[in-house]
């Protein structure tokens, strides 16, 4: 069996490409989309809304089978690499943006709880003003910026926690201090 | 009204039109100052490696109407900044190219080719010198032929272009974005395909919203910031940092060279310079004005023609040829990319087509502020009185003629100052950017999901840099998908439902075998 390594980079994503746009062609667009290519209308000829996705999806056809026919001999080479940093990646992004969702709210929890917000109050009424309006975005985006910059160099200092948060306040600062109209996340949403 | 009427409205609405700032007792119309500060923002973020202008557009834009707001009076100090931003990090993204050999852009990377080697022999203050001097020259040919040309050519494409031709000539500037770009055209056009298919998505006229799958939060389609800045931005955030830690490991640390010998740049060299930097000028001008296509073509075609002319001069000497660190390899690229930014604003203030990611943002701010609609009509001529839009037009054609005069003046000093201060390593700068972009997206949106949207676009900007199909054709085909559906459905609407109404007339016929033939063209050549 051939290894996938050893496949032309072209040719495996000629017919992964082609493989995708007729998938989508024959099983979704038919299902999802309310109109056809052409559509008469009070006795007049109008462009449907399936024609613009079937012409993207030939377009992409196009191009895949443009790769196929290649005379590319590059191996597709290691794909464990770069799967394994996007996961990575992803994994600080998810939490950082769950320490961004629930960094405000849950210190205004334990805030009640130490007596030094009044019970009951909840993040929403307190979500535009200091220091609980800056909570999440710090909290989250520190450690977006210190987890991310130290998986890349093995820097896992607290110097760098330092500087993560400062940039991270800086930035939160430029959107926040000088202009009411903007809400930095998550005080949009809660 | 006649033309002269409109510039002088043009410099009427800039000097008066939004108002005036007070600075140091010095009143400064808003507009200038916002030139100004934009110019500066860009020399700086183009001066950093891992940056570029467009991601510093991104993040501006929303700010930008936060503060000015959607009016007219909006309009001019919002695109000012924008483009200060863009003629600014053209001329600063030579900086890291030249001292540190990282260029931020493909643009860049030929920059390098003679400015890291010029770097190396201690003449590094030169080589920046010699790259403002020509970004600067190559940018101001370029705003002097956009000033002439764009009126005329408008009307000119107003006069001859129908909507089935109109439809026709955006099929084109696609076909021509997907051979130039791809490498091989396959790629360029999977690229195409994918930005025509995701702009689709939640789109369309019937009550149902297309391709959404029942999910009520796709309806309103993906938001334009979040797929342009997502794959633009974020996936290149992904891509460095997939990156770094191997460049790490060989490079080490960025090599400082110390500076040698006469470093200056006496008259008679930059009348020499000349002959290099006008035929690229010429070069990026023409390319600019072509709509679809960016300034790496560009650059990469003043580059060669130069490199053929100069090292057909010095054949026996190695010392003098392209590639060895010659100054005139630096000036003919620098000048050939420069020149692109003022003629690319043709067809996007006539048709609305961009050329380049820094053109996207121009026009997604036309879009969303009041004051100038990108259309054919913009240059038209009114019965009586003037045309506000054109008014619009001039006083950004005068906005550009004053970054590039404020280029001239203090550019070439906030270049050196930016080359002795970047150190700013890219493992904490590209995760900064990351947030910085996270919450540009989010002041906009107010919406978590945007930022969702925003991070699985860049999933998809660091597959396809893997696959190594280019981004540039996706985001155009994404922007410009909305402008062909409608033009296609009302030119199939206004010839009666004629099927073949892409080449119903003869400039159709031409328009559609060009874009065959561009792509067989370049499908043709090898590729390098």
């Amino acid at each position: 069996m051939t290894d996938l390594k050893n496949i032309s980079q072209h040719r495996a994503i000629g017919a992964f490409v082609c493989i995708a746009a007729l998938a989508a062609l024959v099983l979704w667009l038919p299902n999802d989309v309310d109109s056809g290519l052409i559509e008469k209308v009070r006795r007049r000829y109008q462009i449907g809304d399936l024609l613009a996705p079937v012409v993207a999806l030939a377009t992409i056809l196009a191009g895949g089978s443009w790769l196929l026919l290649s005379k590319d001999h590059q191996p597709v080479g290691d794909l464990n690499g770069p799967v394994r940093a996007i996961l990575i990646s992803l994994a600080v992004i998810a939490l950082s943006l769950v320490l961004m969702r629930w960094g405000g709210p849950a210190s205004v929890w334990i805030g009640e709880a130490a007596g030094l917000v009044e019970a009951g109050t909840g993040y929403r009424p307190l979500r535009d003003t200091l220091p609980w309006k800056f909570i999440g975005f710090l909290t989250g985006g520190t450690v977006m910026i210190w987890a991310l910059s130290a998986i890349a160099d093995g820097g896992w200092t607290w110097r760098r926690l330092a500087t993560a948060f400062l940039i991270a306040f800086t930035i939160g600062a430029v959107f926040d201090l000088p202009f009411e109209d903007l809400v930095l996340p998550p005080n949009g949403d809660v | 009204m006649g033309v002269l009427d409109h510039i002088f409205l043009g410099f009427d609405a800039v000097l008066y039109g939004s108002g005036v700032v007070p600075v140091l007792g010095i009143g400064i119309p808003l507009p200038l100052l916002m030139v100004f500060l934009g110019l500066v923002t860009g020399i700086v973020v183009g001066s950093i490696p891992g940056l570029a202008g467009p991601m510093a557009m991104a993040v501006a834009l929303p700010i930008l109407i936060s503060i000015f707001g959607y009016e007219t009076s909006a309009f001019l100090p919002v695109l000012g900044f924008l483009i200060g931003i863009m003629k600014g990090a053209t001329a600063g993204g030579a900086v890291p190219a030249i001292l540190f050999n990282t260029p931020g852009t493909p643009d860049a990377l030929l920059t390098t080719l003679d400015g890291y080697p010029m770097t190396r022999k201690g003449k590094a203050f030169k080589a920046l010198r010699v790259a403002h001097f020509s970004s600067v020259s190559g940018d101001s040919v370029s705003d002097i032929v956009l000033f002439i040309g764009a009126p005329f050519l408008a009307i000119m494409v107003e006069s001859y272009l129908d909507l089935p031709e109109k439809a026709a000539l955006i099929l084109l500037s696609l076909c021509f974005i997907a051979a130039i770009v791809g490498k091989p055209v396959g790629k360029g056009l999977i690229a195409v395909g994918l930005g025509l298919f995701f702009a689709t998505i939640g789109t369309g006229e019937d009550f149902y919203p297309r391709l959404t799958g029942n999910i009520v939060e796709l309806s309103g389609g993906f938001p334009i910031a979040c797929a342009i800045l997502g794959t633009l931005v974020i996936g290149e955030v992904f891509t460095a940092l997939y990156e770094m830690r191997g460049e790490i490991i060989n490079h080490g640390r960025l090599v400082r060279h110390k500076i040698a010998g006469d470093n200056s740049l006496p008259l008679a060299e930059k009348r020499q310079l000349l002959g290099y930097i006008l035929p690229s000028a010429a070069i990026g001008t023409t390319i600019g004005a072509l709509p679809g296509i960016g300034s790496t073509l560009a650059a990469t075609l003043g580059y060669s023609t130069a490199k053929r002319r100069h090292d057909a001069r010095h054949p026996d000497d190695q010392a003098q040829r392209f590639g060895s660190g010659v100054p005139q390899g630096v000036a003919a690229t620098e000048a050939a990319n420069s020149a692109v930014s003022g003629a690319n604003l043709i067809p996007v203030l006539s048709l609305g087509i961009p050329g380049n990611a820094a053109a996207v943002f121009l026009i997604l701010a036309m879009d969303s502020i009041n004051g100038l609609n990108p259309s054919p009509s913009v240059f038209k001529f009114p019965s009586s009185g003037a045309n506000p839009e054109m008014v619009m037009a001039f006083g950004l054609f005068t906005l550009m003629a004053v970054a590039n005069i404020l280029n001239w003046a203090g550019g070439l000093q906030v270049m050196r100052l930016m080359g002795n201060m970047i150190h700013i390593p890219k493992q904490i700068l590209l995760p900064s950017v990351l947030l910085l972009t996270i919450a540009g997206v989010y002041v906009q949106d107010t919406n978590l999901l945007s930022v969702i949207w925003l991070v699985l676009f860049g999933i998809m900007g660091f597959v396809m840099r893997l696959c190594t199909i280019p981004i540039l054709p996706f985001v155009i085909a994404f922007i410009l998908t909305g402008p062909l559906e409608r033009t296609a459905r009302q030119a199939f609407s206004a010839t009666g439902g004629d099927p073949w109404f892409l080449f119903s007339s003869p400039i159709c016929v031409m328009l559609m075998a060009g874009s065959l033939f561009v792509l067989v063209y370049f499908a043709r050549k090898p590729t390098s």
